[in-house]
C-alpha cells in the first residue's frame, strides 16, 4: 500500500501546495534555530552561533535543501513539467510570427497524415457501432493454397451454421441489386439474409421489427422487408407510418416490417451500402437476372457471433475443422475447401481489404512525406530561433541548470507548439479532404466515409507528439550541447555560424528538397498519364451524347413488353427537340463494364479477346463512330435478327490479314451461334477504358427482348436532355427504376477517377511541400545571412561589391538545393519505377517531368535565397562591425 | 540531480537509523540528528540535506507521523513520531541488517583454512 500513501500523499501536497511549503519552511527554520540556541549555550555570540549552526546542519541554503525535500514526492515533477509549460506558453505569445510558422507548417503535415488515417480507419480498422465488443466474426472461405479469402456458398453456409459449436448464431447475406417501387421508382443494392441475421449482429429495428422465426423458412411465404435508414429517409420521407404498408420490390408486392439502426448498411459498408433486406426464403419471388444465391456459386458473406468465452482463436480452429469435412477424398487439391475465422474491421469485406491494403500502403507514403518535409521545416525554425538564444542557455548552465533541464523546458515548448498543431492539423485534415474529394470528383459514398471522429482527433494528437520527437529533440539537443565559456565570452554573433546546428539545417534542407522534388516528380508523371488518358482518341464523338439505361430484368419485364418498351423509347426520344440520333444497346461503351468473346473465323484464324456488344440500327451514327467500310445494320436485319455481325479494324486485321473482310464468316467461340456474314468494318474504339490497348470489337443486331440502354445525339446540351429522357421513361412505366443518366462526358471522366483523385491528392500536397521547402530554404539563407552580418560587413569594408555579396549567399544556398535536386532526383527515379504499372501514356523515366521538377525547385531556391542575399549585400559596413 | 550521500553512510541505512531513533521517543529534525550523531559517538553527522528529504519520504510512505507541538524551549516544532507499519518495517529492517553484518562478517573474517 505504499505506492496509494505516495500517491495521496504528493496529491494531497500538490492541493495544499502554499501550507506544505510555509509548513516546510517552519520545519528547517525551527531547525536552526534549534541549532543556533544550542551554539549559544555553549558560548558563542548570536550571530558566530549562527554561522556555525549553518555549517554544521548543512542549512547553508534553505533553498537546496528544500528543493531536495520537494523532490521526493512525484508532485514536485508535476510542478516543474507545468511550470516548463507555463514557460513555454509565454514564448510563443510572446514570438508570434515564429509560432504561427511552426503551428502552420506541422499542421500541414498532421493534417495530411490524419486525412489519410481517416480514410484508411474508415477501411480497414475501425469497428463497426454495432461491433465495439468485437464479438461479430467473419467466416470466409479459403480454396485450396490461395491465401486469398472468399465467400461461402449457401449449402456450405447451412453446414457451418449446423456444426458450429463455438459460435451462438452464424448468419448470411448476399447483395443483389433489387427495384423499389413507389412514387419515385429506384435501383438499389438489398440482401437475402437468414433469417437470424439481425439477431448474430445483435441489432434491433428501430422502429418495426426485425424478422420473426420462421420467416426465412418456407420458400416464398413471407413477402417482408426491413428497410435501411437511409432508404427510409430518402424514400420514404422518414414516415413511421410505413411500418405495415406494402411496397413493390422487383414488381412484387412487399410488407414493410421495420427500419435498421441508423447508419447501419451490412456487415462491410465501405463499398456497397445495402439499403434494404428480406428473407433468404424469398429469392425466388426476388430473382435477379444472373440466377441464383442459393445455389453452389460462392455468394454469401457469412458472419458468426462468438458465445461467451469463446475466443476468435477457438472458432478459427473449429471453422478449419467443419471446412475439412466438406471435402472429400476426391476434392482436388487445388479446390480443397477451407475457412477461417476473422474480426470485423473497417468497413472493407476481407477479400477487399486483402486486395486494396498494398494501394492504401502506397498511398499513405505521401502524407508521410509531407510529414517529413513539415517536420523539418519546424525544426529549421526552431533551430534558428534556439540558436539565437545560445548565450541564455549559455547563462543558465553558468548558473546550475543542468543540460537536461535546458532540454527539457526546449522540449515543452515543442510539445505546446505539437498539440496546438494537432489541433490545427486536425481542422485542416478537414480540409484537405474537401478539397481532394472536390478536385478529385471522388464518389459521393466514399467521401461519406471521411468522417472526422475522435479516433481522427487522437490519431491527429499522435502524430503530434511523434513529431515533437522528430522535430524537437534533434534542435534541443544541439544547441543545448555548448561550451559555457566561448558562448558567454563571445561577442554574441559569431562569424561563422554554429557548426553543429548549421550542419543539421543543412542536412534539413536538402532532405525537404529531395522530398518535395520526388512529389513534384510524382505529380508531374501521374498529372501526364491523367491529361494523355483524357486526350485518347475513345474512337467515336462523345460530344453531344447523352446515355441512359433500365434494368428491365429487375422490373420483371417479359420479353413482349420489353421489346415495346424499348421501340417506344426510342420513338419518344428520336422526337424529343434538339434530338438528332438515337440507337438501343445491350451495352455501351466506357459504362466500366464489358462483355468480351474470342472470335473464329471461318478460315480458322482466332482474335484475342474481344469486346462484344448488341446493338440497334443506327448505333454508329448516333455515337459518331465511323464505319470504314460496308454498313450499319438495317431496321430490317435488327428485326429479324439476321446472320449479320459488324467487326472493328483490330478483328479485321486479324482474322483476315490481306484480304476483304466484308462477306467473311465469324461468330463467338464455343457458341451456338451461327456463323454471321460480316456486313461493315468499324473504327477501332474505346470499350472499357480510355487507357486500354486496342481491342478487338464485335457487333451483333439487337435481339428486340434485349437491351434497356440507349444512347441519344443531341445538337443542344445533353446534360438538359437527361431530365425530359427520364421523364419518357416515367410516362412508359411509372414504376421502373433509372440505372444510370449520365452524359458520354461524364461516364469518360469516371473511368479516370480513380486517376484524377490521384493527381489532385499528389498535386494538393505537392504544392505544400513545394511551399514549406521554399520557407525552408528563405529561412536558412535568412538565417545565415543574420549570422554572417559582421563577415559580410568585413568583406564589404575590405572592397567586395553589392553583387559579390549577393552571388556568395545564393551561391551558398543554390549549392545547397542542388545536392537536394541531385538526392532528389535518385529517390524519383525509384519510385517512379515503382509506379510505372500505374503511368499512362509517359515513362516512368521522362526525362521532361524530371528536368522540370528539378527547374522549379532550383528556381524557388533561387527566389527564397535572393531575398535575404538581397539584405545582406545592402548591409552598411559600420552598422555591422557594431552590430550584435 | 546527484544525490549527496551522508558520510560514509550506506544508503537506505539513514532510513532505518531514523526510524530506530523515534523508536526510542518522538522527536524533531535537530533533534534526530544530533541523537544520531551522540549515539554514534560523532561517526554520522547527518546533514539537513539528506534528514529532510529522508524524513519526507518516510513520512511519505506512512512509516512515520508529524505533529507540530511545542518544544522544552517553547518554541513550535514539528515532531515526528513511528507509525505502527513504521514499527514493523524497523523491526524487519533490523533483522534483516544482522542477518547480513552477520554474514558480511563472516566473509570478512574468512581464511584459507576454511574454504
Amino acid at each position: 500500500m505504499r505506492w496509494l500513501n505516495r500517491v495521496i500523499g504528493g496529491a494531497y501536497a500538490l492541493a495544499r501546495k502554499e501550507r506544505a511549503e510555509r509548513e516546510l519552511d517552519e520545519e528547517l527554520r525551527a531547525c536552526l534555530e534549534a541549532a543556533i540556541e544550542e551554539k549559544m549555550r555553549s558560548g558563542m555570540g548570536r550571530e558566530e552561533a549562527t554561522r556555525a549552526a549553518r555549517l554544521e546542519t548543512g542549512l547553508v541554503s534553505t533553498h537546496s535543501v528544500k528543493e531536495r525535500v520537494r523532490d521526493v514526492g512525484w508532485e514536485a515533477w508535476v510542478d516543474t513539467v507545468s511550470r516548463d509549460l507555463r514557460f513555454a506558453g509565454r514564448r510563443i505569445v510572446q514570438r508570434p510570427g515564429r509560432s504561427l510558422i511552426v503551428v502552420l507548417t506541422l499542421a500541414l503535415g498532421i493534417g495530411a497524415t490524419t486525412a489519410m488515417f481517416t480514410l484508411v480507419d474508415a477501411m480497414l480498422l475501425r469497428p463497426a457501432p454495432w461491433n465495439a465488443h468485437g464479438r461479430v466474426v467473419w467466416i470466409v472461405g479459403l480454396w485450396g493454397r490461395s491465401p486469398m479469402p472468399r465467400n461461402f456458398s449457401y449449402p456450405d453456409y447451412l453446414t457451418y451454421r449446423d456444426r458450429a459449436t463455438t459460435l451462438s448464431g452464424v448468419a448470411a447475406e448476399g447483395g443483389t441489386a433489387m427495384a423499389i417501387g413507389g412514387r419515385q421508382p429506384q435501383r438499389v443494392l438489398g440482401a437475402l439474409v437468414s433469417g437470424n441475421y439481425f439477431d448474430v449482429l445483435g441489432l434491433r429495428a428501430q422502429i418495426g421489427r426485425t424478422f420473426a422465426k420462421g420467416e426465412d423458412t418456407a420458400p416464398d411465404a413471407n413477402p417482408v422487408v426491413v428497410l435501411s435508414d437511409a432508404l427510409w429517409t430518402a424514400h420514404f420521407g422518414a414516415d413511421a407510418g410505413v411500418i405495415g404498408t406494402p411496397v413493390a420490390i422487383n414488381g412484387k408486392p412487399f410488407t414493410i416490417i421495420g427500419v435498421a439502426p441508423r447508419g447501419f448498411t451490412g456487415a462491410a459498408f465501405a463499398t456497397d451500402p445495402f439499403q434494404l433486406w428480406i428473407p433468404m426464403a424469398m429469392h425466388d419471388t426476388a430473382k435477379q437476372a444472373d440466377g441464383g444465391l442459393l445455389t453452389d456459386a460462392n455468394r454469401v458473406h457469412v458472419v458468426g457471433r462468438l458465445r461467451d468465452g469463446v475466443t476468435t482463436a477457438e472458432a478459427d480452429a473449429e471453422a478449419r475443422v467443419i471446412a475439412r469435412q466438406l471435402n472429400s477424398s476426391q476434392t482436388p487439391v487445388d479446390q480443397e475447401k477451407s475457412a477461417r475465422v476473422l474480426p470485423i474491421r473497417g468497413g472493407l469485406t476481407p477479400w477487399e481489404q486483402e486486395s486494396l491494403a498494398p494501394m492504401f500502403g502506397l498511398v499513405s507514403i505521401v502524407p508521410a512525406l509531407v510529414l517529413l518535409v513539415a517536420c523539418a521545416n519546424a525544426a529549421n525554425v526552431l533551430i534558428a530561433y534556439h540558436t539565437a538564444r545560445r548565450r541564455e542557455f549559455a547563462m543558465r548552465r553558468a548558473i546550475g541548470a543542468s543540460r537536461g533541464r535546458l532540454v527539457s523546458q526546449l522540449l515543452a515548448e515543442s510539445l505546446v507548439l505539437a498539440l496546438l498543431a494537432g489541433l490545427a492539423g486536425f481542422a485542416a485534415s478537414f480540409a484537405l479532404s474537401t478539397v481532394i474529394v472536390h478536385f478529385g470528383e471522388v464518389p459521393p459514398d466514399f467521401s461519406a466515409l471521411l468522417v472526422l471522429d475522435g479516433r481522427a482527433l487522437i490519431a491527429a494528437t499522435t502524430v503530434g507528439v511523434a513529431a515533437v520527437v522528430l522535430f524537437g529533440l534533434g534542435p534541443a539537443l544541439t544547441t543545448t550541447r555548448l561550451d559555457v565559456l566561448p558562448v558567454l565570452k563571445d561577442e554574441g554573433t559569431t562569424s561563422t555560424a554554429s557548426r553543429g546546428s548549421g550542419r543539421l539545417r543543412r542536412i534539413m534542407v536538402v532532405a525537404q528538397v529531395a522530398l518535395s522534388l520526388t512529389l513534384l516528380v510524382a505529380t508531374g508523371l501521374f498529372f501526364q498519364s491523367l491529361s494523355r488518358a483524357l486526350r485518347v482518341d475513345p474512337g467515336f464523338d462523345p460530344q453531344g451524347l447523352a446515355t441512359v439505361s433500365f434494368d428491365l430484368n429487375l422490373q420483371g419485364y417479359s420479353p413482349d413488353r420489353r421489346a415495346v418498351f424499348v421501340e417506344r423509347f426510342v420513338e419518344r426520344a428520336s422526337t424529343s427537340p434538339g434530338v438528332t440520333a438515337v440507337a438501343a444497346a445491350n451495352i455501351l461503351p466506357l459504362g466500366g463494364e464489358m462483355y468480351s468473346a474470342t472470335l473464329v473465323s471461318n478460315n480458322g484464324a482466332s482474335s484475342s479477346r474481344a469486346s462484344v456488344a448488341q446493338v440497334s440500327p443506327k448505333y454508329f451514327e448516333t455515337l459518331g463512330l465511323a464505319i470504314v467500310r460496308g454498313r450499319e445494320f438495317t431496321a430490317a436485319e435488327v428485326a429479324a435478327n439476321a446472320p449479320v455481325a459488324i467487326v472493328n479494324e483490330t478483328v479485321a486485321r486479324r482474322l483476315w490479314p490481306g484480304l476483304d473482310p466484308l462477306g467473311q464468316q465469324v461468330r463467338a467461340d464455343d457458341s451456338k451461334e451461327p456463323w454471321r456474314e460480316v456486313i461493315g468494318v468499324a473504327r477501332d474504339a474505346k470499350y472499357l477504358f480510355l487507357t486500354e490497348s486496342p481491342l478487338g470489337g464485335y457487333y451483333l443486331p439487337l435481339p428486340t427482348a434485349s437491351g434497356g440502354t440507349f444512347v441519344i445525339r443531341t445538337s443542344g446540351t445533353p446534360r438538359a436532355l437527361l431530365a425530359s429522357l427520364t421523364d419518357i421513361a416515367r410516362e412508359l412505366d411509372p414504376d421502373l427504376p433509372i440505372a444510370t443518366a449520365q452524359t458520354m462526358d461524364e461516364r469518360i471522366h469516371r473511368t479516370v477517377n480513380l486517376r484524377r483523385a490521384v493527381v489532385s491528392l499528389l498535386g494538393v500536397l505537392g504544392t505544400l511541400t513545394l511551399l514549406l521547402a521554399s520557407v525552408g530554404i528563405y529561412g536558412v539563407a535568412a538565417h545565415s545571412v543574420s549570422m554572417r552580418t559582421r563577415e559580410v560587413g568585413i568583406r564589404i569594408s575590405l572592397g567586395a561589391r553589392a553583387t559579390d555579396v549577393l552571388l556568395m549567399i545564393v551561391r551558398q544556398n543554390l549549392s545547397l538545393s542542388l545536392v537536394g535536386v541531385a538526392i532528389g532526383l535518385g529517390i524519383s527515379a525509384a519510385g517512379a519505377a515503382m509506379l510505372a504499372s500505374y503511368l499512362f501514356g509517359v515513362t516512368a523515366g521522362d526525362p521532361a517531368t524530371f528536368a522540370g521538377g528539378a527547374l522549379v525547385l532550383c528556381l524557388v531556391s533561387l527566389v527564397a535565397s535572393y531575398l535575404p542575399a538581397r539584405r545582406a549585400a545592402r548591409i552598411d559596413p559600420v552598422v555591422a562591425l557594431r552590430y550584435e | 540531480m546527484p544525490e549527496e550521500k551522508p558520510s560514509g553512510l550506506v544508503q537506505g541505512t539513514l532510513y532505518m537509523l531514523i526510524l530506530k531513533t523515534l523508536d526510542l521517543e518522538p522527536m524533531h529534525g535537530y533533534g534526530i540528528g544530533v541523537r544520531l550523531a551522540q549515539i554514534s559517538k560523532g561517526v554520522f553527522q547527518v546533514n539537513a540535506g539528506s534528514l529532510f528529504p529522508a524524513l519526507r519520504r518516510l513520512e511519505r510512505d506512512g512509516l512515520i507521523r508529524g505533529e507540530w507541538r511545542v518544544t522544552e524551549n517553547n518554541r513550535r516544532a514539528k515532531y515526528y513520531s513511528l507509525t505502527t507499519s513504521g514499527r514493523g518495517m524497523l523491526k524487519r529492517e533490523t533483522r534483516a541488517w544482522e542477518v547480513q553484518t552477520t554474514a558480511i562478517g563472516r566473509i570478512l573474517k574468512a581464511s584459507h583454512g576454511e574454504l
